[in-house]
């Protein structure tokens, strides 16, 4: 889709981590669904978007081709263009065609952001500073967040930290 | 004692580095005055390490200087001159992901009594933009994230050629094109209460249109429901652009279409049901689409219900483009006047078939899924290079012409049709909306979303247009073989219809990029080398005269036509041109200063170093945000160019 703002003319001129993890070296469970009634598939690839705006799809790229990823944590993944994930959930194979199978998924792990496996959770601030609340509950302190990171408070996020525990890179998942 | 030399480019001054200490865990990179060649086999120093560097440049000459999870300290020489230097902080990770890092400067001298030229400053005035900026495209997110879920939860089969093409009159065949005055039945699968999709029959609705013009390759067609219509005329200029500017040239840069329903037309469908899309008393409007759902295959016996092997029954097994309709008396939204609708359809129809063409060429040419559609970058990119080209070739321009705002502006006549466009009404048409979103892209360099993302919609989403319309427009300057395509200046055409194609393996995204340049040009390129030529361009396009010419950019001279889009009194008052140049630069003199930024990945930040005295020694350290190695995984380069 082609989208323009109304308005704008010229006039007519004559001349016109490693996962340092702040030594908490842990895969990470990102988070879990429903969906236990039905036996999960498990699908590792990398993470794409494709097509034409507005019909963008969110793609896991494996080595056998793609599946297109759906459910409520399709939004989280597609924030994870490039990273290698794992994503367990339904296949749906009444939909599978040309296309490829629909994969709903019911969670998901980052295994790898550009080689660094990250930690994911929720960015908080207490007056000790800023700290990372993961989904098991455990507070991971983060000595440097920049300003930029620093304003999402509350949102989900993935972090590499170095070893003084400095956000190096991050990435947002969901918005606060 | 190891010795490797790093080049980026082969147009690039070739600096042979030499490893000359190790000691305390520091590595110096001396610049060397010899030769070498051969590339380093050597893995990077543990983080933590530096890496020190000696910038001794001439004016134009410049210099990259990868972090590999270093402290990074780049030494640029006393003088007793002024100086001034420009520097592109990169990370060329290929994910969606920021980086933190602090650029320290210091005057080791310390001489720095130095009167600066440059007071610190950031030229931006975006964040006092933004706000403004996102009011203007609420909807367009809205629509996008309503019609993208759709797909995120069908699994679609490509029909292939011998589709049945839409419902036509009685007495028509799909593999005939109608004529003048028929009657086509489409199917339009847009619901305008939530703006979603369907590939139900009972849940899409019915336009029926009638055929106003049939020209070489497009059938335009009217819904009778529209309350205003365009004139004869207007149909035979549609049909004459369509044929002569944009079927002709976006067929030659980006591959011809598949055909699906042997017509060998291409459906113009200007419909009532685009304008409905946009409320009323918007800022935006939506300008027409293309649907890829009709590529799709159409089960001929189900005429309703879900997608049973993976069919959709709301397919009109055809080529099509939506576009809006006039409606000069508000029927369906805000009013549309019929030169304002005459308008958007050249240009948005250069666009729209140019992601037609790269579905079919992906899909239906190349027996690809719809999983092997470019990504979303790229993609629109490509569409934002077809309105580019259509309009220079309108124009008649060359590309590689170093173009000026004076040359694409004026009250020239204009070559598409000399007797009603002026090369004024052509910038307006089909080059000034690139220009917006490149602006756009300026004014938030580093943390602009550009090549590993999810298309962000809203500001953002323009954002990522413009530095992907300008990326593409360095890679064809460069990368294109010479010649002349269809559009004078070179043959880069061949490098676009590889990229469209994306090869015999579907590549996509950034592998199709390196992909093309090694099939087209024949050249070897990584991400990081690519992107530390590209990215420095746009803060020394036509400042210097560089010694590495992959560092600009041939088509456009970009100071100069934002410089007059800015003077410009139709356009200088919007926001994206207020600034004479819209480049985000954090700019300082050659003092003591801390600089922490975030950039994204396969972005970058900019910064200048200047003096209008003599320039002390002065040294920049680029860590980690705690001044530690930078991160590995960032991929964090610098290309740092003397222009003074």
């Amino acid at each position: 889709m082609r989208k323009a703002a109304a308005g704008a003319a010229l006039l007519a001129t004559a001349g016109a981590a490693l996962l340092v993890a702040a030594g908490c070296a842990r895969q990470v469970r990102v988070e879990s669904g429903g969906g236990d009634s039905v036996p999960p598939d498990t699908v590792v690839g990398q993470v794409r978007q494709v097509g034409n705006t507005p019909f963008v799809r969110t793609i896991l790229q494996t080595d056998s081709g793609g599946v297109q990823v759906a459910g409520p944590y399709e939004n989280e993944v597609s924030r994870l263009v490039g990273a290698r994930v794992r994503v367990v959930g339904e296949v749906d194979t009444t939909r599978s065609g040309a296309m490829g199978s629909v994969l709903r998924a019911s969670s998901y792990t980052i295994l790898s952001v550009d080689g660094d496996r990250p930690q994911v959770g929720v960015l908080r601030r207490s007056e000790a500073g800023y700290y990372l609340e993961t989904g098991d509950g455990q507070e991971v302190p983060l000595s440097t967040v920049s300003s930029s990171l620093g304003a999402k408070v509350g949102a989900k996020v993935w972090v590499v930290t170095n070893d003084a525990g400095a956000v190096t890179r991050y990435g947002i998942l969901k918005e606060p | 004692m190891r010795d490797f030399v790093r080049t980026t480019s082969s147009h690039r001054r070739r600096v042979p580095f030499r490893l000359v200490l190790a000691a305390g865990g520091t590595v110096l990179l001396a610049a060397c005055s010899g030769s070498g060649t051969g590339t380093s086999k050597n893995p990077p120093p543990p983080s933590g390490d530096s890496t020190v560097v000696d910038a001794n440049l001439g004016i134009g000459e410049s210099q990259v200087v990868p972090g590999d999870g270093n402290i990074l300290k780049i030494q640029l020489p006393s003088a007793s001159g002024a100086r001034e230097y420009r520097v592109a902080v990169q990370s060329a990770a290929q994910t969606t992901s920021s980086t933190s890092m602090l650029l320290q400067t210091s005057t080791p001298s310390g001489n720095a009594d130095v009167v600066p030229r440059l007071a610190r400053r950031t030229v931006s005035g975006f964040d006092q933009l933004r706000e403004r900026w996102q009011q203007r495209d609420v909807m367009e997110l809205r629509l996008r994230e309503h019609i993208r879920s759709f797909l995120r939860s069908h699994a679609l089969q490509p029909a292939r050629t011998g589709a049945t093409g839409p419902r036509l009159g009685a007495g028509l065949r799909a593999a005939t094109a109608p004529s003048l005055g028929d009657t086509i039945h489409f199917t339009y699968p847009v619901k305008q209460s939530d703006l979603s999709i369907t590939c139900d029959t009972t849940q899409s609705s019915k336009i029926t249109a009638v055929v106003k013009k049939v020209s070489n390759r497009a059938i335009f067609v009217a819904d009778v429901g529209n309350s205003g219509t365009f004139s004869a005329t207007d149909y035979q200029q549609f049909g004459d652009e369509f044929d002569n500017y944009i079927f002709a040239i976006d067929s030659a840069y980006f591959g011809g279409p598949a055909d699906i329903d042997q017509n060998g037309h291409v459906y113009v469908l200007f419909t009532k049901e685009v304008n409905a899309l946009t409320p009323k008393n918007s800022s935006t409007f939506i300008g027409g689409f293309f649907i890829p759902t009709d590529l799709a295959r159409r089960d001929a016996s189900s005429t309703s219900g879900s997608t049973t092997a993976g069919t959709c029954p709301t397919s009109n097994e055809a080529e099509m483009l939506y576009l809006l309709a006039p409606d000069p008396t508000g029927t369906f939204s805000d009013t549309v006047s019929v030169s304002f609708a005459k308008e958007n359809a050249r240009s948005v129809s250069s666009h729209e078939f140019q992601h037609l063409l790269s579905a079919e060429n992906r899909i239906i040419k190349s027996n690809g899924t719809f999983n092997d559609l470019n990504d979303v970058w790229l993609d629109e990119g490509l569409s934002h290079i077809a309105e580019e080209i259509v309009g220079l070739a309108a124009g008649g321009h060359s590309v590689r012409q170093n173009l000026t705002f004076s040359q694409v502006t004026g009250g020239a006549p204009a070559p598409i049709d000399p007797a009603t466009q002026t090369q004024t009404d052509v910038f307006n048409t089909f080059l000034l909306d690139d220009f917006g979103r490149l602006a756009r892209y300026f004014l938030n360099p580093s943390g602009t979303q550009t090549v590993a993302l999810k298309d962000p919609g809203g500001i953002p989403s323009l954002q990522m247009r413009g530095f992907a319309w300008v990326f593409l427009r360095w890679l064809g300057d460069h990368y294109g073989p010479s010649g002349n395509g269809a559009v004078p200046g070179s043959n880069e055409q061949a490098l676009f219809q590889r990229l469209n194609s994306g090869g015999p393996s579907h590549q996509g995204g950034i592998d199709d990029v390196l992909g093309a340049v090694s099939d087209v040009a024949g050249k070897q390129v990584t991400w990081a080398e690519l992107l530390s030529n590209f990215s420095i361009m746009p803060d020394v396009d036509d400042v210097v005269a560089l010694q590495s010419s992959v560092q600009d950019l041939p088509t456009w001279n970009l100071r100069n036509v934002f410089q007059g889009l800015h003077d410009n009194a139709g356009t200088g008052q919007n926001t994206e041109f207020q600034k004479v140049y819209p480049l985000t630069v954090t700019s300082s003199g050659f003092v003591a200063d801390s600089f922490p930024f975030d950039v994204n990945g396969s972005a970058e930040a900019y910064f200048t170093f200047g003096s209008t005295g003599a320039a002390p020694a002065f040294v920049l350290r680029l860590t980690d945000p705690s001044g530690g190695g930078l991160a590995g995984s960032a991929a964090a380069q610098v290309t740092i160019v003397r222009t003074q």
